[in-house]
């Protein structure tokens, strides 16, 4: 099996750089393993399962019902479109997985999300309406009566207040009710009773202010009206019938009634219901997440009542967030927003003019934050609350997809089954089955022996994608579909162009008169220049849809970038060393088994001459 | 140009062999006119088609009615329900069961109807139920797929198309870059006229596809072309062959290589789209099935069919290749008379065409192409294991050895 070329040359060089194989069997092991005590560590140490999709396993489904202040008018279809975008790209920004959003009839929005395992209060949140204010403090008191509740139980019922705290804020906003608010929160009333958040027991809820001062009764609506302070322990008692009232009827009443009467707890006034705090131009009454009152027992808390004035910035000024760490605190997690340069005069304004007073950070009903204003700043801020990690995206998402057209409350939510039936999952994989058989029935026709070179590639990349989506779907919520899976089955089948270019190149080399041993490394030179090149443009078309595309494309485009990434670690670490190492042995020397045809005798002489 | 290939055709073993061992020798830049005309003929066809039948949009794209059917006491199963609604004529996009026990009820979602359609859906559905039609909640639903999802989409193939351009000018060369982006949209618009011709449904899964096809059609093209490029890197040195044989020759060696590729990748689509949904009625996968199997196709097609020859096409209007192409039909000539007769006119026809403007432009040349490592450079045998395999006497050696 001489070489045309001189018989030493070749040798010496196959010698040289003969490739020791054994550190990437190691290397593919050490990947292997890590991927599946990560996927098994993931699931709790169960076998891993993939994430799978709303069609293979259904998941939660959520409906919001859209309520307008002031109209009984059902919003426009392009403000539903509106709002079905804004909440699409929330619930896309919580991971990979495909949700499914649509509108249902004229005021209803659906949100179908796969999985068992849903954040239940994160999905209600996305239809937070996120309007964010940035109103300056009249006045603050200090609501005790949580804390009061919980010493005089014994046994803390913080739970209310403990959701509120722990919650990120949540959708409330008080219908600022001033003294010129009997005209307006008539319709508005109307219309919450209906929205099913409030709690509608049977007890008639008062629609109007008017219908809220006679249910209280003309001393206490006459006494509340002459408020300008808190009230003495005398007038206190006659207020007592605002401690009855709802939520809703609350937020009928004007701002500074809320802000004095006492009976007036932080529950009730974050239980308002969603959609007022909209209006800019009206004080407000808001409250800020409980803190605790002592150091030593977290579940007491207390919470922080504001009187606000009308506010100037908006959340509408604010023209990206994300998120950062607390300077002081790494641990602490915060939201810097950056104002628009028409959001930037506002705020330079607002802090100029207000130097050294508080100013409250309000997110729909509940004020986040109420810093004092330190010095004039004017592009940016920052949000900071108490927010967890997962907390802070969100509302930097929020932020970042803007406030929602109208205001919506969560109708339903409901477990869903899967949208195809079994028998179709089953005709599917079945169908993907003998795909791959083909495949493989084809490799070892064409191949012989270097089908199992192309069998074993195709199994070591099952054995590493299936941990990495299984991780991944527990990680960032990357789900399968059926269609995904179909789209695993043609990817590997496309990647496996990998092992073709490589065979091929073997056979040409040989064909060009070399024997196995010197034409395995030759033709890895080049076929891997191919690879690369070919892939380069796979990965080049994952990234770019992945950074820019949205919904089901992005999904596409992971599961692109996945397979591409794992067709070359297999052909780099698993394949090629094993072409190295059976081209040592006879096996692939043997051209009935190999299938490999080594001109070797004739044909390079005959070259030889002609050279 | 193709003289010296043909002439060895008849003496060759089967065309199987032929392709196993990449010795083929298929003519397709010599007869590239009659593909250029054969997909444009049915580029103009399926536009046709295209314009005048249009797309059917599913109810992701489109929207339709959901019907909501209290099953608390039904012994009726959702499959029924979606029976007895797709007996009514109703192509069910979806149904789900919602909630449990007495609130527990189904939601069956159909593409676009009209309203009779949907009445008399509503009626067999609560027929099947055993519910009053009443009951039943009938209701439009909007479409899934936003337009910020089409919007978002379009802006990152955009993006793509330009970095894959860049992509490939830097790696291999312009001309290489334009035919690769041109046999993409050739790919792409012929998959979407035979999707449009068959009328399915477009669905996320036929965007899916589309996408899938893009980086199918760019992957074999940029196969083909690294072949090509390895082949003609050293070619202006030589006088063996004219540009357009050696894009041909590296064609033909790929040949097997774009087949089994194909192969495989098209073995699992086809199980899928005639297995699948043929046999077995996986509604949902046919969408996708549909376009990847014609996609494949078409774009292994492309890239030996079309792309290659576009850039023959374009590179024979430079001036670099367009004298060695003369050289080399110069050096053919003067081999049909006396050698010395054909030094005399390679020498003048190099020194007509001004010799050191020509070397120049050939170091220019290969200056662009990647070497290949230099410890394998070190064999002369490099130059003859590209070309020798595929012509010269060699060819009928090695058939008689078997």
């Amino acid at each position: 099996m001489a070489s045309v070329t001189g018989a030493d040359r070749p040798r010496k060089k196959i010698q040289r750089k003969r490739l020791p194989v054994a550190p990437y069997f190691v290397a593919l092991f050490l990947v292997l393993a890590i991927l599946w005590v990560a996927a098994l560590a993931g699931s709790g140490w169960k076998f891993p399962t993939p994430k799978l999709g709303l069609d293979l396993q259904g998941g939660l489904s959520m409906t919001l019902t859209a309520y307008q202040q002031g109209s009984d008018e059902p919003p426009s279809a392009e403000t539903m479109e509106q709002a079905r975008q804004i909440i699409e790209g929330r619930v896309n920004s919580t991971g990979v997985s495909e949700p499914e959003v649509y509108v249902e009839g004229t005021e209803n929005i659906v949100v179908n999300v796969a999985g068992d395992d849903i954040d239940e209060q994160a999905l209600r949140d996305v239809g937070a309406p996120a309007e964010l204010r940035f109103r300056i403090v009249t006045n603050s008191v200090a609501d005790t009566s949580a804390l009061e509740e919980q010493l005089a139980e014994e046994a803390p019922t913080e739970e209310p207040t403990d959701a509120a705290a722990s919650e990120e804020p949540t959708a409330e906003t008080s219908e600022e009710p001033t003294a010129d608010a009997s005209e307006t929160p008539s319709e508005e009333a109307t219309s919450e009773a209906g929205s099913g958040q409030a709690p509608t027991t049977d007890e008639d809820v008062a629609a109007t202010l008017d219908e809220v001062w006679a249910k209280v009764g003309p001393d206490a609506a006459a006494t509340a009206q002459a408020l300008t302070a808190a009230p003495d322990e005398a007038t206190g008692a006659l207020l007592e019938p605002f401690g009855t009232l709802k939520p809703e009827e609350v937020a009928l009443l004007p701002a500074s009634v809320q802000f004095f009467i006492p009976q007036i707890t932080c529950e009730t006034l974050d239980a308002r219901p969603p959609g007022a705090v909209q209006q800019p131009d009206i004080e407000v009454t808001a409250c800020q997440a409980p803190e605790p009152a002592a150091a030593d027992d977290p579940s007491l808390t207390f919470q922080y009542k504001f009187l606000l004035q009308p506010a100037t910035v908006l959340g509408s000024d604010v023209t990206s967030a994300d998120v950062g760490t607390d300077q002081a605190n790494l641990n602490q997690f915060v939201v810097n927003v950056q104002f628009s340069t028409e959001g930037a005069e506002k705020w330079g304004a607002l802090t100029t003019e207000n130097l050294q007073s508080q100013v409250a950070i309000v997110l729909d009903n509940e004020v986040v934050s109420a810093p004092t204003i330190q010095e004039v700043s004017s592009n940016s801020t920052q949000i900071s609350g108490e927010f967890t990690a997962d907390e802070a995206n969100q509302l930097a998402d929020q932020l970042n997809f803007g406030s929602l057209p109208t205001n919506f409350v969560v109708e339903t939510v409901n477990e869903v089954t899967a949208t195809l039936g079994v028998d179709q999952l089953e005709a599917g994989v079945f169908a993907m089955a003998i795909g791959l058989l083909l495949v493989i029935i084809y490799c070892f026709v064409y191949y012989r022996v270097i089908g199992f070179v192309v069998l074993g590639s195709l199994v070591v990349a099952a054995a590493i994608l299936y941990p990495t989506v299984a991780l991944l779907g527990t990680q960032i919520g990357f789900t399968m579909t059926l269609a995904g899976i179909a789209g695993f089955v043609v990817a590997v089948g496309i990647t496996a162009d990998s092992f073709v270019v490589y065979f091929e190149r073997i056979k040409e080399e040989m064909a060009g008169g070399r024997s196995v041993r010197s034409a395995v490394p030759r033709a890895w030179v080049r076929a891997r220049r191919t690879i690369l090149s070919a892939s380069a443009v796979s990965m080049i078309s994952a990234v770019v849809l992945y950074i820019l595309a949205i919904g089901p494309v992005r999904g596409f485009a992971f599961t692109l970038g996945l397979s591409t990434v794992v067709d070359l670690l297999v052909v780099f670490v698993f394949t090629h060393p094993l072409a190295e190492w059976m081209a040592r042995g006879r096996v692939l020397s043997n051209h009935h088994l190999s299938g490999l045809h080594s001109k070797a005798t004739p044909a390079t002489a005959d070259a030889a001459a002609k050279a | 140009m193709s003289t010296k290939q043909t002439g060895r055709g008849e003496k060759r073993p089967n065309v199987f062999s032929q392709l196993y061992r990449g010795e083929t020798d298929f003519q397709f830049v010599a007869h590239r006119k009659k593909f250029y005309i054969a997909s444009a003929v049915i580029i103009a066809a399926l536009a046709v088609v295209m314009l005048t039948k249009g797309f059917v949009l599913g109810i992701d794209f489109a929207g339709g009615v959901q019907y909501n059917v209290p099953a608390g006491e039904t012994s009726a199963s959702l499959d029924d329900v979606e029976g007895a609604a797709a007996s009514a004529g109703a192509d069910v996009a979806s149904g789900q069961v919602v909630g449990s026990g007495e609130d527990r009820s189904y939601i069956v979602r159909i593409g676009e109807l009209s309203t009779d359609e949907a009445a008399s859906i509503r009626e067999a559905i609560a027929a099947e139920a055993g519910v009053g039609t009443d009951e039943i909640s009938v209701s439009e639903v909007s479409a899934t797929w936003g337009e910020s999802v089409s919007r978002q989409a379009l802006i990152a193939l955009g993006v793509f198309l330009v970095l894959v351009g860049v992509f490939i000018w830097v790696r291999f060369e312009r001309r290489m870059a334009i035919a690769a982006l041109a046999a993409l949209i050739h790919d792409l618009v012929l998959t979407a006229g035979f999707y449009a011709l068959v009328g399915f449904e477009i669905t996320p899964s036929t965007i899916v596809g589309m996408l899938t096809i893009l980086g199918y059609s760019l992957y074999d093209t940029v196969v083909v072309f690294d072949k090509v490029q390895e082949n003609t890197a050293q070619l202006l040195q030589t006088r063996n062959k004219t540009f357009a044989e050696g894009v041909n020759d590296a064609i033909n060696q790929t040949l097997m290589r774009s087949i089994n590729t194909s192969l495989i990748g098209v073995l699992p689509v086809a199980a899928l789209l005639f297995v699948g949904v043929g046999l077995l009625g996986v509604g949902t996968l046919k969408d996708l099935a549909l376009v990847l199997f014609v996609g494949m196709i078409v774009g292994a097609y492309s890239s030996i069919f079309l792309a290659a020859p576009w850039v023959v096409d374009m590179a024979e209007r430079a001036a670099v290749i367009r004298r060695h192409n003369q050289k080399v039909a110069n050096k053919r000539s003067g081999a049909d008379d006396e050698k010395p007769a054909r030094k005399g006119a390679a020498k003048a026809a190099d020194k007509g065409s001004g010799k050191a403007a020509d070397e120049d432009d050939d170091r220019l040349v290969l200056a662009k192409s990647d070497e290949l490592p230099l410890e394998l450079l070190e064999e002369p045998e490099k130059a003859s294991s590209g070309s020798g395999g595929a012509n010269r006497p060699g060819g009928a050696k090695k058939r008689k050895r078997r």
